[in-house]
């Protein structure tokens, strides 16, 4: 689209002997313009949008014959569009034409003659913008409340198309995630006990086949030979004590020897001739 | 499942463990002699009532005791008494005395004698009891200095934990 704020300057006068220099831009005139030039395409973006959106819903087929020759609602549309970029580009030329001419002069007589006015108008605004201060926090709440309903319901509404798991599934390398992530250190921060404090242990206990568990254990510390080890030791409690009474004079005598002999019972143990296996 | 050894579980009463594996005093060793000569007399007196069955059997009507001399006793006694003091701490380590009193016999190396051990061992000991009575100075008889014998507390049933590794 041609560009309205390029005006083409014609010289006058003396012709060649005057420099053209180029115009000064014109910040007020550029932005206006650019609103109206945005303001202008999203208008058309969403009629275009609205016209495909009407053909979906008629059924309309958008073939190439369709295409070559647009109907009557694109046609009026396009010329609406069209009216309204060109009335833009001359409104923004006449109203630079004329800032240029009347500013001055209208600048000092509006200066000179609302004084008053602008005063009162500025104690209005200031009225304005001091009630707009008070009101700010509910206001702001309200519409965030408000955005954030809205938010939330055009994502629901979104996700209930999607499904997610599947496109994560499609597009996520879940391994390289996997692979970025310090498992150590995970389970360095897990509480054992509670994880132990959860674990059902009836139910790892019930799959065990504990009947033949305990024939492996009974096979592998030989429990028959420990019963027939301890059965055998002491055959009755009168043999324990005698063993121990014979035990007990065996040491007075031995006592009594060493006291006659003058030693002491680590010197009859430390025989020279000791046994290697007993020790004694 | 790995294949490691089973721990050894020491069936040893509490009271004994303190004890288990230190040489035999004198009370012990007469008491379980004792006993082994009770053993004797009552295998010989067996033996006799046996022979003396044998010889009714086969005299019938002219059947008398036979007459038992004091030499032929002590010599088939002896012999008796050496059998079995060999039989037994050569298969088991303890005859049946030793085994009422908890006492093992072991050679220098803590492990149970061999037949011949046990044979010189029984002949000295039935040829010479009273050296056993040296066991009162150092809890060695004389038969166990010759033949570097032990007698030892030993309450277990099998001879476990008397290597040489123990306490004892």
């Amino acid at each position: 689209m041609e560009d309205v704020s390029e005006i083409i300057r014609i010289p006058l006068g003396g012709g060649e002997e005057e420099p053209v220099t180029p115009p000064a831009p014109s910040p007020p005139s550029d932005w206006f313009t650019l609103a109206a030039r945005a303001a202008v395409g999203l208008v058309s973006l969403g009629a275009e949008a609205s016209i495909q959106i009407i053909r979906m819903a008629s059924g309309t087929p958008e073939d190439e014959e369709n295409a070559a020759t647009p109907d009557t609602a694109a046609l009026l549309v396009g010329a609406a569009l069209g009216l309204a970029i060109e009335a833009v580009r001359t409104a923004a030329t006449v109203a630079e034409l004329g800032r240029r001419t009347a500013g001055p002069p209208a600048s000092f007589v509006i200066g000179t003659v609302s004084d008053a006015p602008r005063r009162a108008a500025a104690d209005l605004v200031g009225r304005w913008n001091q009630s707009w201060r008070e009101e700010r926090p509910g206001v702001e709440a309200a519409a965030n409340a408000v955005a954030v309903e809205a938010t939330r319901r055009a994502v629901d509404l979104v996700l209930d198309q999607l499904d997610l798991t599947q496109i994560v599934l499609d597009h996520v390398d879940i391994e390289r995630i996997v692979a970025s992530v310090d498992l150590n250190e995970v389970v360095e921060q897990l509480d054992v006990d509670a994880v132990a404090d959860r674990l059902d242990i009836e139910r790892v206990i019930a799959r065990l086949d504990l009947a033949k568990l305990s024939l492996e254990v009974i096979e592998r510390i030989d429990l028959p030979e420990i019963i027939r080890s301890s059965t055998g030791t002491v055959a009755s409690e009168s043999v324990r004590v005698v063993r121990m009474q014979t035990f007990g004079a065996d040491r007075a005598i031995s006592g009594i020897v060493n006291r006659m002999l003058g030693r002491s019972a680590t010197e009859e143990a430390a025989d020279p001739d000791d046994l290697d296996a007993t020790g004694a | 499942m790995r294949e490691t050894e089973p721990p050894a579980i020491l069936t040893v009463p509490a009271e004994a463990r303190s004890f288990q594996g230190e040489r035999a005093g004198i009370v012990s060793r007469v008491l379980a002699n004792a006993i082994d000569f009770a053993i004797l007399v009552v295998v010989l007196g067996a033996g006799y009532l046996g022979w003396s069955a044998w010889l009714f059997l086969r005299r019938g009507a002219s059947f008398r005791f036979p007459t038992v001399t004091y030499q032929g006793t002590y010599i088939v006694g002896a012999i008796v008494l050496t059998l079995l003091f060999t039989v037994a701490w050569s298969s088991t380590g303890r005859s049946y005395g030793d085994r009422i009193l908890g006492l093992r016999v072991i050679d220098r190396r803590g492990e149970r004698l061999g037949f011949a051990g046990a044979f010189v061992r029984a002949v000295l000991c039935v040829a010479f009891p009273p050296l056993l009575f040296w066991a009162i100075v150092n809890r060695r008889s004389v038969q166990d200095l010759v033949l570097r014998t032990a007698v030892i507390y030993d309450w277990a049933e099998q001879p476990r934990n008397t290597s040489p590794s123990d306490p004892s």
